[in-house]
């Protein structure tokens, strides 16, 4: 049996096929128009008159929030970052239901065909991280686009403006970036998507055990823990790209919370893996 | 291929949905499925599957315990309940994909099998414009195109027309004379009686009698 047959047409019916990816250009463009007006704001009160970068576009629509339940001072309101919410609640919307859909339809051709059904889950599992990349890389290609419309910069970062864009917080001590180097380039780039990806394994391993509307609820709820708190497992902090403590003193540990993230991905493979071995295939109209 | 279960009880959500059922099933022999809708029918030829994990007793193929040593038959072709495929894609290119995965069969193979179920392989109308019969023949082509051991066919002729009745017929007697042990229900009686050579029938997910061609046991 070829597993990489079911993965190529898992990849073909699940992302090239999905219709719902038409819509990340469009998420992307709100992004960047609101980031933008955000960013010329900004450089707007510091006279700063260098072209905006990509890396500055990115830190703005990845920015985030301060954990509101570490708010110090009741009379200051956070804000609530809506657009970075949309971001990643839309990321796992893209492909919520299809490995349970698959399941119960045409999947059980497969499945049955495939012989082993922890090579059928570990399939889905680099489907899973496969859509997951698709659609971080469609909203950065979406992003770049609009950079070069604008006449952005793409591979000129300027430290004072990202300094400026990541100074606002009324909970941690600002350390800032005394110079731009690649691991932090990088880390600006993929964090977010460490976090989509986890997110979206939670997403297929929570659909083996309930409904797929319900276990999107609960990537909802954790999205929402990561506005809320700043604990290590708060891990969806780490797709706020400057909470973190290259920016600031005590916030959000991205080391930690990338090795959080390893290793719930890795609880969710072999758990899923588990579980699947004895896993009920049959509608959901039989399960009630 | 030998089929055993042994004392298989299936529970879903407190609801016992197959009810100690002991069974020996074997090759070139057609086996049909009677009950009313909801007596066990579909979950039993799930358990067989291997869609379906017992909650007590086993079910071993030819000696390996279904779940343990197997996670499916390794030659079984399935229609079970209503047929699915890629919509965007054809009859023939939608097998082509099944085929695939085992690389067992040929093109021409598949366009025999499409042929024998009374389709066209050279349709190029995609799946999802099929009529619910289409489909249903599709869905018997997909079942049957590897030749596997076991066939096990749901409601095979829901959807068809009288010919598509008697192509079913006709495929289930080939498949049987050609040696596969073939599993079948049908809301039909006298369709199930015409294709069957024992008759098992099927009350709150137990096995109530078992009736073989030419008398009741």
């Amino acid at each position: 049996m070829n597993v990489s047959k079911i993965i190529a047409c898992d990849i073909k019916e699940g992302v090239i096929k999905n219709k719902r990816y038409i819509v990340v250009p469009v998420l992307c463009l709100f992004q960047c128009l609101y980031a933008q007006l955000n960013i010329n704001m900004y450089k707007e009160y510091h006279e700063i008159y260098r072209k905006t970068s990509l890396l500055e576009l990115l830190v703005e629509i990845f920015h985030g929030c301060d954990p509101i339940g570490e708010n110090p001072n009741p009379d200051i309101k956070i804000i609530i970052p809506y657009l970075w919410f949309a971001i990643f609640s839309f990321a796992v919307f893209l492909t919520f239901d299809y490995m349970h859909n698959d399941l119960t339809q045409f999947g059980i051709q497969i499945l049955t065909r495939t012989k082993k059904r922890h090579a059928w889950w570990l399939s889905k599992c680099i489907w899973c991280y496969v859509s997951s990349l698709w659609f971080y890389m469609l909203f950065i290609v979406s992003t770049l686009v609009f950079c070069f419309i604008n006449g952005y910069a793409v591979n000129y970062n300027s430290v004072e403006t990202i300094n400026i864009l990541a100074d606002r917080s009324v909970v941690y001590e600002f350390v800032g970036l005394s110079e731009m180097n690649i691991l932090i380039a990088l880390s600006i780039v993929l964090l977010p998507l460490i976090v989509i990806c986890t997110l979206n394994m939670i997403q297929m391993l929570l659909c083996l055990f309930v409904k797929p509307m319900y276990s999107y609820l609960i990537i909802i709820g954790l999205i929402v823990v990561g506005m809320i708190s700043d604990s290590p497992f708060a891990f969806t902090r780490l797709g706020m790209v400057t909470f973190n403590t290259t920016y600031f003193k005590t916030a959000y540990h991205e080391i930690t919370g990338t090795w959080i993230c390893l290793a719930i991905n890795i609880i969710c493979i072999i758990i899923g893996m588990l579980y699947f071995k004895r896993y009920d295939i049959i509608p959901d109209k039989d399960k009630e | 291929m030998e089929i055993i279960l042994n004392n298989v009880t299936k529970i879903i959500k407190r609801n016992t949905v197959v009810d100690k059922v002991t069974l020996t099933l074997h090759s070139g022999t057609v086996y049909g499925l009677c009950g009313y809708n909801g007596c066990g029918k579909t979950m039993l030829m799930r358990l067989i599957a291997g869609l379906i994990i017992p909650t007590s007793g086993e079910i071993l193929i030819d000696g390996k315990k279904l779940g343990k040593q197997l996670d499916f038959p390794e030659s079984m072709g399935i229609l079970i309940e209503n047929p699915s495929f890629l919509g965007g894609i054809s009859g023939f290119e939608n097998l082509r994909m099944l085929g695939s995965i085992r690389s067992k069969v040929t093109d021409d193979i598949i366009r025999n099998s499409i042929v024998r179920v009374g389709l066209n392989p050279d349709d190029k109308k995609k799946y999802r414009k099929y009529s619910l019969g289409m489909k249903q023949r599709l869905g018997v082509a997909a079942a049957i195109m590897e030749a596997p051991d076991l066939i096990i066919l749901d409601e095979p002729t829901n959807a068809l027309d009288s010919d598509g009745v008697k192509i079913v017929q006709n495929i289930i007697t080939q498949e049987k004379t050609r040696g596969a042990l073939v599993i079948v229900t049908c809301h039909d009686k006298s369709i199930l009686e015409d294709v069957s050579d024992v008759i098992y029938n099927i009350e709150h997910g137990k096995i109530t009698s078992k009736q073989e061609a030419g008398g009741l046991s």
